[in-house]
């Protein structure tokens, strides 16, 4: 993972921003684009892919892979992912530490995984079947839950660990998914990095988060706050981070208001690297 | 219980409100109708309801959201009414592709022309989104809708202010040859 271009700061790609993305080329490094929107591409999708790919560099995120699917891997969806990478070529592509569906029911989202010996092999197992496919770096992403296993036989850090090394991928940390379930759940995001391999991480998330009720819910659709900036902070000084990208996919405010944030990013990431990324544009 | 046993009895249980409901108020016996035992039983009931029903809402709320992006004429004439059809909706419908959000747009379009029976001219409304999904979205070629009141603002405009409609027989067709695309209305 330490062998990975550093890409800079960027912003996942949504269709509101496609105007103001190429005013601003100069100020995103790089897009994240949802892999999933471009599997059976129409023909508008097809050109819009060809479009970003010829002015930026892309990496594609996966939402439904579900990798931690104890029936396996669904492989008609593996091929679509597998089509991508081969048209984006990528640096690395990503996905979550989930599951998303079984026994033909979609859930719809992102839905957590008990912390067990018996998850870790099929996470293990499914990745392999992705990895002998999809030739480039896989990286994991944790996500928020709200739903928590009391037959858990480790935490989510010890589990994420073992995930990673056992599998040789790369991390994607959602800092905001780490604070919202640190306030949630009511532990430290400090201890938690601390029982994290940081030299894994390869890319952050990072976004607003909101209150519902008495818990925080990562809506995507708020601007980023000072407490997820900390994370952000603290994480960019520990690790050797290769890329950011701000995850707003709703209430989209005017895109002054994302370069902003963009901006506040970049400080952080190149105050904790010596590294000229703006070189492999 | 298995992790495979564990996830197939949770995707129902996030899914489907009707079945999580049964389980919080007599776990054993819906547990013993899916044929789990006492100690599956006892795994699942430790998760807490509270967590379960939290999760399985912000499941709700997130397709909720992707469909009223797809369907932004329906949603504003349905107003309040647009969730509790949805509601009604995924007790039936589960979507099955990559394009997931799509499908589930395109499928509650048709069950709101199904089940809107007060103001006829919604159902319009939905039949209108659902053809311009189907072409735009999922590709299909050729298109034709007949509609009983007058779209013909509603085609050109995504987010006009009026959105009632007269009575007006018409027919609209959407054609693609190739590179070139069109729509008439007639």
């Amino acid at each position: 993972m330490q062998n990975l271009k550093k890409l800079g700061i960027g912003i996942g790609f949504r269709e509101q921003f496609r105007a103001d993305i190429f005013l601003n080329q100069d100020k995103i490094d790089f897009l994240e684009i949802t892999a999933d929107h471009y599997f059976d591409a129409n023909k508008s999708k097809s050109e819009e892919l060809q479009m970003l790919k010829n002015h930026f560099k892309l990496i594609p995120h996966g939402l439904d892979l579900s990798l931690g699917s104890a029936e396996g891997i669904d492989k008609d969806y593996l091929e679509k992912f597998v089509e991508l990478v081969d048209e984006v070529k990528p640096e690395w592509f990503s996905d979550h530490i989930c599951f998303t569906k079984s026994n033909g029911i979609s859930i719809g989202h992102l839905a957590p995984i008990p912390y067990t010996h018996e998850a870790l092999k099929v996470f293990v197992k499914n990745i392999s079947v992705v990895k002998k496919r999809i030739n480039i770096p896989l990286i994991l992403e944790n996500i928020t839950y709200m739903v928590r296993f009391p037959s858990s036989e480790m935490s989510e850090a010890e589990f994420i660990t073992k995930l990673v090394e056992e599998t040789d991928c790369g991390l994607l940390l959602d800092v905001t998914n780490l604070y919202i379930n640190s306030r949630n759940f009511d532990f430290s995001w400090q201890k938690y990095l601390d029982n994290l391999p940081l030299e894994r991480v390869v890319q952050l998330h990072f976004v607003g988060s909101h209150k519902h009720g008495n818990k925080l819910i990562d809506g995507h659709s708020h601007k980023t706050e000072n407490e997820i900036w900390e994370v952000f902070r603290e994480v960019c000084e520990r690790c050797d981070v290769k890329g950011a990208i701000l995850e707003r996919d709703g209430n989209f405010p005017p895109f002054e208001e994302i370069l902003e944030e963009i901006s506040t990013a970049r400080n952080y990431f190149e105050s904790n690297t010596n590294y000229s990324y703006t070189a492999n544009k | 219980m298995s992790l495979l046993e564990q996830q197939h009895f949770l995707a129902k249980l996030y899914t489907n409100e009707n079945f999580r409901q049964q389980f919080i108020e007599e776990p054993k016996k819906i547990g013993k109708e899916n044929n789990l035992t006492d100690n599956e039983i006892a795994v699942i009931i430790e998760i807490f309801p509270e967590e379960i029903e939290a999760f399985a809402e912000s499941l709700f709320y997130k397709r909720l959201r992707e469909v009223e992006r797809f369907l932004p004429l329906t949603r504003k004439v349905l107003d309040a009414d647009f969730e509790k059809l949805f509601r009604d909706f995924i007790k039936e419908f589960n979507p099955q592709t990559v394009k997931k959000h799509l499908e589930d747009a395109v499928e509650f379009a048709k069950f709101v022309q199904k089940n809107q029976t007060d103001k006829l001219w919604i159902k319009d409304i939905a039949k209108l989104e659902q053809a311009k999904l189907e072409f735009g979205g999922i590709g299909k070629n050729f298109i034709v809708k007949k509609f009983d009141f007058d779209i013909r603002n509603l085609h050109h405009n995504n987010t006009p202010e009026d959105l009632s409609l007269n009575k007006r027989k018409s027919v609209a067709i959407w054609v693609r040859i190739g590179k070139y695309h069109k729509h008439f209305i007639l």
